[in-house]
């Protein structure tokens, strides 16, 4: 399966929200990341069809999605940002109306919500209402009724947002298990949730598409630019204009300041091994 | 507190749909108005329509009034009394002659004494009488006094002393055109878009609070409950207090530049429908009075709402029972003349029977308490007052209701 | 997607819950305002039902001689039944034939009023026979001659139908649905379907309530006449009967109520808040209806006001009569008719403002245009227990207080109407000042009972005094109703003791306006002649019409229609004596509720004094004659 996103374009008057966007995926994870405003749900919003693109296409498998219609979401799976759906719905009751969106046959719907509660361990909320499931339920609710019609394509806007590092790790294994046969378009500005299962990282800054590659292909440009170095108390300040720092971690009086530069910042510093937040940070702290 | 108040009013009532609405119910307000000016609706037809075939007469109208107003003086008197006998004279036979009449002032005779009768004799005659007829009820009042004394009848001595007091030594001794007052006392329109504005600005005033699970958020801070009881009434005092500012002022304003109100410093018995009010204001007086009234009014009905609004998380159930509560309480309020003891309670209790303050005060209306006579509108009054302390009460309560965890003393939302 | 869209406006929306309590509220207001008549026909609605029996339907030339002999009997029955008393008091007839003859004339004295109803009915019938039928028109008057707006139902469409998209919007569910393959056409239309079959249901369930509360009330009887039939119709040109007049209101109202769905949804798409939907679809409903009272421009508008009023596209020119300057009375186009071809006009303009409107809608919701592939697949006059318990509550409170103490007292009518005394006053009423006063008769001090220092407040009719109480009644001109008041003479301390005039004067900004033009406010309303209370009853005479009102419960009943008038009237424990029309002397006891004819009595005059009743009998060459009475 190849997604294929051609000089894909979204102007909202005199401002560009998207500038130029191409990019083509296949299956695996895909992580979006970019500070807010960068054009990640406006990315998402033309590729799940709710807007339309001031120019641009994008092709499945060779095909314009515009000459697909509605065949196109089919095999679509969404998953929005901040999601409360219907809180006054039984979990059942709102699996069995999105698969009544979703064109799923009545006689697989019982089987297919069984199905996916089960990915997603929710099993025992069967028969809770959304409103009274917690933040990270709710969130796997969330990615239940996106798998509901066995998408290729899932897109997660925000999915971690939230939820507790317990949940996260959770939350990634689910997604990396589903990656297997689809394409995930993961949508974050936590670095971390992307960094360890994504094939590759797509990096937006206002609208336009900067960097793209696997974390280790990105990682590998900001290679010997990432230093540590301990400093007083009184020194922070200053280190912190003068320098992008990354991090600041206490310790026993002193701290420990990550620091990404192109030159070693100081004698008292040593090289680090580049992580992908250092990539993020030396893009959008310039 | 101050600051949380404006921040209320920027976050319930500064937003763009209800900028639009208040401004296109300003320019709707004008516009009924207009339209009541040229088509000569209210008053029972008083006025005549505004069209190219009443120019005449309308000319000959403010002439006359620019010659008249003012001081009464016995020569004004006398010569609108003699214009009325020529005219009348002149008509006595009932014929009417369609051709267009010389040396008159509108082209017709009869024409000439409609409106001499209408708009100058009888007015200025009311006028002048009324001196005379005033004290004769103030006699009447004070035999009553003493009558009743005699028959240890404490409220009607109380009425009757009333009356003698507040009515003696009472005389109009200018001439001004009171009707077109009269008619913007009656003026109601406003109030309805008063009243839509309302629903709009104040429905979500809590729902949405809790629609966007802000209202955790307030609870959880220093200032919440106050923000969540306090700060949301107060803006919504000061949105309803702009809105009828706003549109007191448009219709003053309209009914000013089309009506040309004259006399704002005439006592409000000048105009005839309000010889036996108990109040003797100016007309100016009289209008700011219901403002003011309708200000206790709308205050009352907006605390209504906002309670509705404390009490459910979606706008739609507030806004129905708020709208089903509007058409009751009004319609409640159509009792406030009634004899009955029962209807006029009901009346008194409608926060709506201020917004017809001028129907209250229109003729002596009062209510025996204890044997003692007050007057309705004060019993309306006293009775918002404390209807709206006791909703404050309720709504701070329900939006802000919390409870102490027996373990730790702290403040604990209630369901947690 | 109908079925799951439809569960969700209707139970997790609670969409059902709010529909069942609006239908309570119609039922219940509809009742209340119960229908349109007129204060003749109410008094004596039997007479009424038994006139219109014998000449209701198409006017025949055999029916024109029947009314026109009716009418001149009926004209001509007082003199009639004069002068059948003076042959019998002369002797010339016997008395069973003065009763046996005099009947008829009695009977036509009695009913005399609603006949003049019915003969105004024919004359109007009379103008265009073929198209008017003389009928009781209260009920079909009452459904169809009204352009009030249903604001019970305007309510519920907008509380049902708001959360229909806005609630999508709200919970942040819009951008799943629109999403999903089906979410983003098929669940749009689904939902502008559910609005509009929702909106047609509430429409005629509405219309039908209105309809079966008006016929268990009153009755719509002959839906087949003509519907010039009704009076207020006369100038309609549609050739239509009653009931497909209503099919028609129905229809319209329909596409009234569809338009207005589409309207919630347009706006409910393009605001995506529900306060915004609710307030916008408010003004644009309710407003017109101020703006326009009553006018036909308001059935000209592209809003859906117009159209759920409905009635004013069948009314034909409907005038007003109002003074001139010159003083004469003058009639002023009030409705200015809307003609059939501009009406098959504006309906085509409605149905096509609907379909743009819906696409319209779809076009916004579904945002984003994709191509949608087609796909054809198989892809659903009163509630009875109501009204037995309005009924059963007032008969309940209806239950007279037989069996209790009787009232041994007092008073006769004849002598007493405007003059009465107790142990320390004479009152006496002037009728024209409409002053009561008590001369004390120790001292002979006058003492004016009627004190108000303000003008005095309509004009008192009669008076009545007993145990120290002096009651008397008031009418105001152009006004329905009556007040009675009360002063204690001891401290004369005044008291209301009833009121039937209506009182409430809110018109909700022009919408229920209940102004009445000139020939209304100048008919003449008869005075009440004589007035008699007990602890449990207020009895009062007017025309011909002896009333009781309930005092615990206001109810007026009228008991009798034959009261001769200017002749006696007494009341003496717990009964009513009066002279008929044929000059028997009957009483109405208050023990068993009804009226006895006193056999044998026949008299112009009576009184009564120590519990004796003194009467001038007729059958005796006006000899004066006793009857004790129980």
């Amino acid at each position: 399966m190849e997604l294929r996103l051609e000089h894909i374009k979204k102007r909202y008057g005199k401002q560009c929200a998207l500038d130029d966007f191409g990019a083509t995926l296949s299956e695996g994870v895909y992580g979006l990341l970019g500070h807010n405003g960068a054009g990640k749900t406006t990315l998402i919003s033309i590729l799940i069809g709710i807007l339309e693109a001031t120019e641009g296409r994008i092709l499945l498998d060779g095909v314009d999605v515009k000459q697909m219609g509605t065949r196109y979401l089919d095999r679509i799976g969404y998953l929005p940002q901040y999601p409360l759906f219907y809180k006054n719905f039984r979990t059942d009751e709102f699996l069995k109306y999105m698969c009544a969106l979703k064109a799923i046959p009545r006689s697989l719907v019982s089987s297919r919500i069984e199905e996916v509660l089960e990915q997603v361990n929710l099993t025992a909320a069967y028969k809770k209402r959304v409103g009274a499931l917690s933040g990270g339920m709710r969130q796997r609710l969330g990615i239940a009724q996106a798998i509901l019609n066995r998408p290729d394509i899932l897109v997660l806007d925000e999915p971690t947002a939230g939820l507790d590092p317990g949940e996260r790790i959770r939350f990634r294994n689910i997604i990396s298990r589903l990656s297997k046969d689809k394409l995930v378009l993961l949508a974050t500005h936590i670095v971390p949730d992307v960094e360890h299962i994504a094939k590759e990282i797509l990096i937006l800054n206002k609208g336009r598409l900067v960097m793209q590659g696997s974390p280790e292909q990105l990682e590998k440009q900001v290679e010997g630019k990432v230093w540590d170095v301990i400093v007083a108390e009184d020194e922070i300040e200053e280190w912190v204009e003068s320098y992008q720092v990354r991090n600041v971690k206490r310790l026993d009086g002193e701290f420990l300041l990550r620091i990404v530069s192109d030159e070693a910042p100081s004698g008292r510093s040593h090289q680090v091994r580049p992580s992908l937040e250092d990539v993020f940070l030396s893009i959008f702290e310039k | 507190m101050l600051r949380l108040v404006y921040y209320e009013i920027r976050k319930n009532y500064l937003r763009s749909y209800v900028l639009a609405a208040i401004l296109l119910f300003l320019v709707l307000n004008a516009c009924m108005i207009y339209r009541g000016y040229v088509s000569g609706d209210g008053l029972m037809g008083y006025f005549m329509p505004h069209t190219r075939d009443t120019k005449v007469e309308w000319d000959f109208y403010h002439r006359m009034h620019r010659q008249l107003d003012g001081p009464l003086t016995a020569d004004k008197a006398r010569y609108v009394s003699d214009e009325y006998e020529r005219l009348s004279a002149l008509t006595a036979d009932g014929t009417y002659n369609e051709q267009g009449q010389t040396d008159t002032y509108t082209g017709h005779i009869w024409n000439d004494y409609v409106m001499i009768t209408k708009y100058f004799y009888e007015p200025m005659k009311y006028a002048a009488s009324y001196e005379k007829e005033i004290e004769q009820v103030v006699v009447k009042a004070k035999d009553n006094v003493s009558f009743y004394q005699n028959y240890n009848n404490s409220y009607e001595q109380a009425k009757n002393k009333y009356i003698q007091d507040h009515y003696s030594g009472r005389k109009i001794p200018v001439f001004y055109d009171g009707k077109p007052w009269e008619l913007l006392f009656n003026y109601r329109f406003s109030d309805l878009l008063i009243l839509l504005l309302m629903l709009l600005g104040l429905v979500p005033i809590y729902a949405h609070e809790k629609e966007t699970k802000m209202d955790d958020l307030m609870m959880s801070s220093r200032r919440g409950k106050g923000n969540m009881g306090l700060a949301k009434v107060l803006s919504a005092f000061i949105y309803i207090a702009c809105l009828l500012l706003m549109f007191s002022g448009v219709n003053l304003a309209t009914f000013a530049a089309l009506y040309r109100l004259s006399g704002a410093g005439m006592p409000v018995y000048a105009i005839e429908a309000y010889q036996y009010t108990p109040v003797s204001l100016s007309v100016g007086g009289f209008y700011i009075l219901l403002i003011l009234l309708k200000m206790i009014g709308l205050a009352v009905a907006g605390l209504g709402l906002c309670l509705l609004s404390a009490l459910f998380q979606r706008v739609i159930y507030p806004y129905l029972l708020g709208v089903l509560l509007f058409i009751s309480g009004l319609y409640a309020s159509g009792y406030l003349a009634s004899v009955e003891a029962g209807y006029m309670v009901w009346a008194l209790v409608s926060p709506f029977s201020l917004l017809k303050g001028h129907e209250l005060l229109i003729d002596l209306l009062g209510v025996n308490i204890g044997y003692t006579f007050v007057l309705r509108l004060t019993v309306c009054v006293i009775l918002q007052l404390i209807i709206s302390i006791v909703l404050y009460g309720v709504i701070r309560l329900f939006s802000t209701s919390s409870r102490f965890s027996r373990s730790t003393g702290f403040a604990v939302k209630e369901g947690a | 997607m109908l079925y799951p869209e439809w569960h969700k406006l209707l139970i997790k929306q609670k969409g059902l819950l709010i529909l069942g309590l609006m239908i309570l509220i119609k039922i219940a207001l509809t009742l209340q305002q119960g229908y349109d008549s007129s204060l003749i026909i109410n008094r004596n609605p039997e007479g009424y039902a038994a006139y219109m029996n014998q000449y209701e339907g198409k006017l025949t030339a055999e029916k024109e001689q029947r009314l026109q002999a009716e009418y001149y009997a009926v004209v001509h029955a007082g003199a009639e039944l004069d002068e059948l008393a003076r042959q019998w008091k002369d002797g010339e007839i016997t008395q069973e034939a003065y009763e046996s003859s005099s009947k008829q004339y009695y009977e036509r004295m009695k009913n005399s009023a609603v006949f003049n109803v019915i003969y105004n009915q024919y004359y109007y019938a009379k103008e265009a026979p073929e198209e008017r039928y003389l009928m009781d028109e209260r009920g079909w008057s009452t459904l169809l001659g009204h352009s009030k707006p249903d604001f019970v139902l305007l309510l519920s469409l907008i509380i049902v139908l708001t959360p229909l998209f806005c609630h999508e919007y709200e919970s942040g569910m819009d951008a799943l649905l629109l999403s999903s393959s089906r979410g983003k056409y098929r669940t749009g239309a689904a939902k502008l379907v559910i609005g509009a079959m929702l909106a047609m249901i509430v429409t005629m369930i509405f219309t039908f309530i209105e309809y079966l509360c008006l016929d268990g009330m009153i009755g719509l009887p002959h839906g087949s006449f003509p519907l010039q039939s009704l009076e207020f119709f006369a100038n309609s040109e549609y050739p239509v009967t009653l009931k497909q007049a209503f099919l028609a209101l129905l229809l319209i109202r329909i596409v009234g109520a569809v338009l207005f769905a589409g309207c919630i949804a347009c706006v409910g798409i393009l605001s995506k808040r529900s306060i915004i939907t609710l307030f916008t679809c408010s003004v644009l409903i309710f407003l017109p209806y101020i703006l326009f009272p009553e006018k036909s421009l308001l059935y000209y508008l592209p809003l859906p006001s117009g159209l759920l009023a409905g009635t004013g596209y069948l009314w034909g020119t409907v005038y007003e009569s109002a003074y001139s300057d010159q003083g004469t009375v003058e009639k002023f186009v009030k409705f200015q008719a809307i003609g059939r071809g501009v009406f098959l006009l504006l309906m085509i303009g409605y149905i096509v403002e609907i379909a743009l409107l819906y696409l319209y809608s779809l076009k916004k919701y579904s945002r984003y245009m994709l191509r949608s592939r087609l796909r054809y697949k198989k892809q659903t006059k009163l509630p009875l227990p109501l009204s037995l318990l309005i009924i059963g509550f007032l008969i309940l409170t209806g239950c007279d207080s037989r069996g209790k103490v009787e009232d041994v007292f007092s008073f006769d009518a004849g002598e007493l109407r405007n003059y009465g005394e107790t142990a320390e006053y004479a009152i006496q009423l002037d009728e024209e000042q409409s002053l009561i006063t008590a001369r004390h008769l120790a001292t002979g001090e006058e003492i004016l009972l009627t004190r108000e220092p303000f003008r005095q407040e309509g004009m008192i009719s009669t008076i009545f005094v007993r145990d120290d109480w002096c009651y008397y009644v008031t009418q105001t001109l152009g006004k329905e109703g009556i007040r009675i008041y009360g002063i204690d003479l001891k401290n004369f301390h005044q008291k209301l003791i009833y009121n039937s005039l209506r009182e409430n004067t809110e018109d909700f900004f022009g919408l229920v306006s209940e102004q009445q033009d000139m020939e209304q406010i100048s008919r003449n309303i008869s005075p009440v002649y004589s007035l008699i209370l007990n602890p449990n009853y207020i009895y009062y005479v007017v025309d011909a019409e002896l009333v009781q009102i309930q005092r615990s419960t206001g109810r007026e009943k009228v008991i009798a229609r034959d009261v001769r008038a200017g002749l006696a009237l007494a009341y003496y424990n717990g009964a009513i004596y009066y002279i008929d029309h044929q000059y028997r002397l009957n009483v109405y006891k208050e023990l068993d509720g009804k009226v006895h004819p006193l056999e044998s009595i026949y008299t112009d005059q009576f009184h009564i004094k120590n519990g004796e009743l003194q009467y001038r009998s007729l059958l005796d060459d006006k000899r004066l004659q006793s009857y004790d009475l129980p």
